[in-house]
């Protein structure tokens, strides 16, 4: 059983797990937080596909004899797709990307044979070497890509084959950056190392916004790879975020200004396990962003914390901030000598909202109505009282987490959830703040 | 004269012995390409769910025994294995399995889990899934969790029917208790 409009999903999955007539009932579509009542009515009523009393058809999916048809076993196979398009006019070529969805809706630059080439030349791997495989979520079908293939989608963003060795890193990672979920996930890159400087990327003012091109074009080109080489991106089918996600266009790809970092704070890819001299890419994945400025008597780094302990959205338990320089000058000159004090501060120091806390702990709260303490007392403070426990804070007694979205507990993960990354050219003490985690990082140097 | 010849002939068994271990990759795997004993296939799967990162795996079945023989082992590893259904012998396979992170940054551990691999006959393009057996396998077993970087070998069994001479040795990252997704890798059990 599953929703309507998980159709395509199960589909897939009974394929790749060669049951391709798998008995299937769907419900009406969405569910979650949707009223009881509502939801009894669905189970009560027809399936929206074939129109039959959904009841009826789970009893008969379950009792009725297997046919032939359902005996049938078998792994799903694809056509190969041509390595090249007939001639025709760019226009013509040009419409027809956008009617394949191959686009991001804006402009591409058409990759002839001749732009890939190029392209190919900023590599030394072969152009049928396979880089990766990615899927719009961990139960659809896999795709898998060679150098070749993310080269055309290089071309088609717009980069200059300089940056192709950065955006291979990114395609080595495997992760799509329009994950199928009904939440409208979104992604972030940072890149750290000499790669910076040497393909010009912006790390100055304005740097998170449409101002360079190497900014631009590699985090468009993620976009471009997820639809492309990785089958996602396909709304109603392959994609399913509800609003969408204006962070896709080009997944907020920005370089860390590691010569703004206050003495003693480690670049990104260092506190990752990279030399400082290596080129690295780190990916994040999150759903939204705030741009603060808040000038009041507490000094930045207490306007921070007060933030992290307010801010909510479909992520509550993990956080990345984005400082400008000036702003992590002001942080470490109180006291923090490394990112990660600061973030121990942050997460040691951090309470959650009460009606947060009460919604997510259920187990609390039942002890909270039994009288049992300190949850009891934490209990009669009201919903609009901060409960003193921290929700970044990993193995502890936090906020429950939403484990279906989080890193494994073996991967080593830091103490807290909390990622901090300086950037920005210094002409006003803003900084951002957003429900972002660390996905993972990838060398560049390995696809030079 | 006889030196030379014998130095020759080393070298060119090395050379045919590198040769066999050539590792394949996986995008030429399939259930009609399955790979031969000793020749390893490199594939990559992925851990994580939304936080998705991609490891590099090597697979080489590095030796099978069959019939009496494997018998004979099952019984050394426990006396008291059940002898196959009729019109069935066991198979054991010893497999070498070579998990790597692809940078610095990937350090989650790959659970291989009791039954990755699976056993099928094939016929024609259609493939049917063997019965899974449950006993006792010579030491080492194929089963645990792998870190990035290293490699375990062990053993794995199954019950095939005595007149199936190809039978197939079936990898998928996502079942019997492994935890990932990738490709699924197909894999010779006779010469």
């Amino acid at each position: 059983m599953i929703t309507a409009r998980f159709k395509e999903l199960v589909t897939t999955i009974s394929y790749k797990k060669g049951i391709p007539n798998m008995r299937i009932t769907y419900t009406p579509h969405p569910i979650t937080d949707r009223p009881r009542d509502l939801c009894d009515k669905y189970v009560q009523g027809p399936d929206p596909n074939t129109g039959q009393p959904m009841l009826d058809e789970i009893y008969a999916g379950l009792t009725k004899p297997l046919s032939e048809e359902d005996r049938k076993a078998g792994f799903l196979k694809r056509d190969p797709r041509p390595r090249l398009l007939p001639p025709d006019t760019p226009e013509k070529l040009l419409e027809y990307f956008h009617e394949q969805n191959f686009t991001d809706g804006n402009p591409i630059i058409l990759p002839t044979e001749q732009k890939v080439a190029e392209m190919l030349r900023a590599t030394s791997r072969k152009p049928d070497e396979w880089v990766g495989q990615m899927r719009p979520s961990p139960p659809h079908e896999a795709w898998y890509y060679t150098v070749e293939m993310v080269a055309v989608n290089a071309v088609m963003a717009g980069a200059k084959p300089e940056y192709f060795p950065t955006i291979l890193a990114i395609a080595s990672k495997g992760l799509t950056s329009m994950f199928s979920s009904t939440s409208s996930f979104a992604r972030m890159v940072v890149v750290n190392g000499p790669v910076v400087k040497e393909i010009g990327m912006n790390t100055g003012i304005g740097a998170l916004g449409p101002n360079n091109r190497a900014n631009s074009s590699i985090g468009r080109c993620w976009t471009l790879i997820s639809k492309n080489l990785g089958g996602s991106g396909k709304p109603g089918e392959t994609y399913l975020g509800s609003q969408g996600n204006q962070l896709n266009y080009n997944n907020l790809c920005f370089p860390e200004t590691e010569e703004g970092l206050p003495a003693g704070w480690n670049p990104l890819h260092v506190q990752k396990g990279f030399k400082k001299s290596d080129s690295v890419v780190s990916l994040f994945s999150g759903w939204s962003f705030n741009d603060i400025a808040w000038y009041s008597p507490l000094p930045i780094h207490e306007v921070i914390r007060g933030w992290l302990e307010h801010f909510f959205s479909f992520g509550t338990t993990q956080a990345t901030l984005v400082l400008d320089p000036i702003v992590a000058a002001d942080v470490a000159a109180k006291g923090y000598p490394t990112k990660e004090a600061f973030t121990k501060y942050l997460a040691d120091n951090t309470g959650t909202p009460g009606w947060l806390y009460w919604s997510q702990n259920a187990n609390a709260l039942k002890q909270a109505q039994s009288g049992v303490e300190p949850y009891a007392s934490w209990y009669k403070q009201g919903q609009g009282a901060v409960v003193p426990v921290s929700r970044y804070k990993r193995g502890g007694g936090g906020v429950a987490r939403n484990t279906a979205f989080m890193a494994s507990k073996d991967s080593g993960e830091p103490s807290n959830s909390i990622e901090i990354v300086v950037t920005g050219g210094g002409t006003n003490t803003f900084w951002s703040g957003g429900d972002f985690g660390y996905a993972g990082s990838g060398s560049v140097d390995q696809w030079r | 004269m006889k030196n030379r010849m014998t130095i020759f002939i080393m070298a060119l068994l090395g050379l045919m012995v590198a040769a066999s271990l050539q590792p394949v990759m996986a995008q030429d795997n399939s259930p009609t390409n399955p790979a031969a004993i000793n020749t390893p296939v490199r594939s990559m799967i992925e851990l994580g769910s939304v936080y998705t990162n991609i490891y590099d795996i090597t697979i080489t079945v590095l030796e099978t025994v069959r019939g009496n023989a494997a018998m004979d082992r099952l019984k050394a590893a426990s006396p008291d294995v059940k002898a196959p259904e009729s019109g069935f012998e066991y198979v054991l396979a010893r497999i070498k399995f070579d998990f790597k992170g692809r940078y610095v940054s990937d350090n989650l551990p790959f659970a291989l889990g009791d039954e990755p691999l699976q056993w099928v006959a094939l016929s024609g393009s259609d493939l049917t899934e063997y019965a899974r057996v449950s006993v006792t396998v010579p030491k080492p077993a194929l089963v645990g969790r792998i870190k990035p970087g290293s490699s375990m070998e062990g053993w794995v069994a199954f019950a095939v029917r005595q007149k199936d001479s190809k039978p197939v040795m079936v990898f998928d990252p996502d079942t019997g208790g492994a935890t990932g997704r990738g490709k699924t890798l197909f894999f010779k059990l006779s010469q």
